[in-house]
């Protein structure tokens, strides 16, 4: 794989969204008002990873029951089908009685989003492979699979919980900016982070650093050093004096799980000049990526059988209002040329997506307006969620609002 | 007719899944089994759907009867066709009445029918999955114990959108194939069989009669 693929992949993993938790009115002590909560989410994960955090913080005054929103989705699909283009962070209400158990799905455990996740893959794997690379993985695959997306996911959101007023100050936007490279329309993509999204990530670069001196570095003279270079390395790139305040850490006793080799630490490794390099060198050293951890499995879900595209593309189509599309869509014509999404779309809504250049509908991957251009087939191997769909949410284009 | 070939290797695909299921709806009108067939203008192809209302031992006796506790025990079978109304529950009265809602539901990716159900309590309210779990009978309940988590999940209806229980179908292409292999003469409708035997893991048991239903209708 190129290495500015292999570039996506790492962002579209990192991508995250503000998201302001807060208690719906009914349930609300009026007496005692609760604060709500800031997290900064991965699109990726599932909402209800994210309840043991608001559990903890709504517990003072609620009692609680583990139920959830519509957790199937993951939150990035969620976001760009009831949110995309309102201002962020994305308000949530949390709604912990009365669940309409009849309309959404009942989620209890962890178990249950895992057995969803697993089943999704394993549909995937029988849609690209006819099941072949799922069926000879090992039972620990599976759970690797699924501990990278639970891991790398949740506990970053542990780390990026921020303060209600430092939130205000940044401009955070997590939408990529994918842009189509004129060189060879077909193939191409550039992943252009942009301002906004290294601003998004400042907190964490703040906490990665620390973190960096505090867990990796033994003697305190070199911590001390590791700390002081990450400070001059934060202010040469232009951090604010207030954002090196952020609170430190909690720390966390038990980070070290028994049989697992080496410290087991999440932090995301966002771009910052010059301390990337150093940061991804350390972390590599000590394998703590959960990236890396999910993808060394998921590769070999992703990767063509013989060098023949997939059989079918796993897709799934959003609209606002209405039940996802699901249909078996090819990657190749059978004339052999590779499909694109143009294609797909306009096969599948024929209305919506008619190939001309003043389509009413736009269609939305991981928040970014995908080229009709691109072959699904590249989709699929790139913007796949963790769950080996690629999710697709169509909305009308702003412009055609009246 | 390229039947044959698809079914050899435990697959169907839509079409073939589309005869098969009208052949049971008619059947099933001809016999008054209560098996429909729906359709749905967002979905090209139909799917089965068939209701039944199931009772359930008291707690205090499931205790005392270890294994088979809480099987579900086939009380009365929504056997009138012509109802085509929801089983409404509460009309009984009874705390242990049990409503079931089965869907036989084609899918494209495994090729394969999917059985989807719901099972309502008598006060409206949806079983929990532990309680689907529990209610498997005796000789299933090993299979389930050991490995729940990928044989019976809480999904979302890939037509109507709403939670219903599936049996995973990443086995069912397997099990037809060796079913298929072992009766190479018998005629028998393809979703006959597998229902037949997949069925019971979930309360659902075929009359008889559906023996005599050949994949010719």
């Amino acid at each position: 794989m190129a290495a500015d693929d292999r570039e996506i992949l790492r962002e579209v993993w990192q991508g995250r969204l503000p998201i302001c938790f807060s208690l719906a009115e009914d349930e609300e002590d009026s007496l005692d008002k609760q604060e709500p909560c800031f997290l900064l989410v991965s699109r990726l994960t599932y909402i209800t990873l994210v309840t043991e955090k608001l559990q903890k913080h709504f517990m003072k005054t609620q009692e609680l029951k583990e139920e959830e929103e519509v957790w199937h989705y993951p939150v990035g699909v969620l976001f760009d089908l009831l949110a995309h283009g309102k201002p962020l962070p994305w308000n949530i209400k949390v709604h912990f009685k009365n669940f309409p158990e009849d309309e959404l799905l009942h989620c209890l455990k962890k178990e249950v989003i895992e057995a969803h996740f697993m089943s999704s893959i394993k549909e995937a794997d029988v849609l690209k492979h006819r099941g072949q690379v799922i069926n000879n993985m090992q039972k620990r695959d599976h759970k690797q699979l699924w501990s990278g997306l639970q891991n790398g996911n949740l506990s970053q959101c542990n780390y990026e919980e921020l303060l209600p007023q430092q939130f205000t100050q940044l401009v955070v936007t997590s939408q990529l900016n994918i842009l189509r490279q004129a060189i060879n329309a077909l193939t191409t993509i550039t992943v252009d982070c942009g301002r906004h999204y290294v601003e998004s990530r400042r907190p964490l670069v703040v906490r990665t650093l620390t973190d960096c001196a505090e867990k990796l570095v033994t003697t305190e003279e070199d911590k001390r050093q590791e700390l002081n270079h990450g400070k001059s390395a934060l202010r040469a790139n232009g951090y604010t004096p207030w954002i090196m305040k952020a609170p430190k850490p909690k720390k966390k006793p038990s980070k070290e799980q028994p049989g697992e080799k080496g410290p087991n630490i999440s932090v995301p490794l966002p771009y910052v000049k010059g301390v990337s390099e150093k940061l991804a060198n350390t972390f590599g050293d000590h394998g703590v990526n959960k990236f890396d951890q999910f993808w060394t499995i998921n590769r070999r879900l992703m990767e063509r059988t013989n060098e023949e595209p997939f059989r079918s593309v796993p897709l799934r189509i959003y609209q606002p209002d209405t039940m996802y599309i699901q249909r078996l869509c090819k990657a190749v014509a059978d004339t052999g040329e590779p499909l694109n999404l143009g294609h797909v779309l306009g096969n599948i809504l024929p209305k919506k997506f008619d190939n001309s250049e003043s389509s009413s509908h736009q269609a939305l991957i991981h928040g970014v307006e995908v080229p009709m251009e691109t072959p699904v087939q590249w989709l699929s191997e790139h913007l796949s969620h963790p769950d080996n769909f690629l999710h697709i949410v169509v909305l009308k284009k702003k412009s055609e609002e009246t | 007719m390229n039947s044959q070939a698809a079914m050899g290797n435990g697959t169907l695909n839509a079409d073939e899944f589309n005869k098969l299921a009208e052949s049971i709806a008619v059947f099933s009108g001809e016999h008054r089994l209560g098996w429909q067939i729906q359709k749905s203008s967002h979905f090209e192809t139909p799917w089965l759907v068939f209701k039944q209302v199931v009772n359930v031992q008291p707690k205090s006796q499931k205790e005392a009867h270890g294994a088979e506790e809480s099987e579900l025990e086939l009380k009365e079978e929504a056997s009138d066709c012509d109802e085509n109304e929801q089983v409404t529950l509460g009309v009984g009265g009874h705390d242990d009445t049990i409503a079931m809602e089965y869907h036989v539901v084609y899918s494209e990716s495994y090729q394969v029918p999917v059985l989807y159900f719901n099972a309502f309590h008598s006060n409206g309210k949806l079983l929990s999955l532990e309680e689907i779990w529990n209610s498997v009978p005796g000789p299933f309940q090993e299979r389930v114990r050991l490995d729940g988590w990928s044989t019976i999940t809480q999904q979302e209806h890939p037509i109507l959108g709403r939670p219903f229980f599936q049996l995973h179908p990443c086995h069912t292409a397997d099990l037809m194939k060796q079913t298929q292999a072992m009766n190479t003469h018998s005629k028998s409708n393809y979703i006959i069989t597998w229902l037949s035997s997949v069925g019971p893991v979930v309360g659902l048991n075929l009359p008889l009669v559906f023996a005599t239903l050949s994949d010719k209708g």
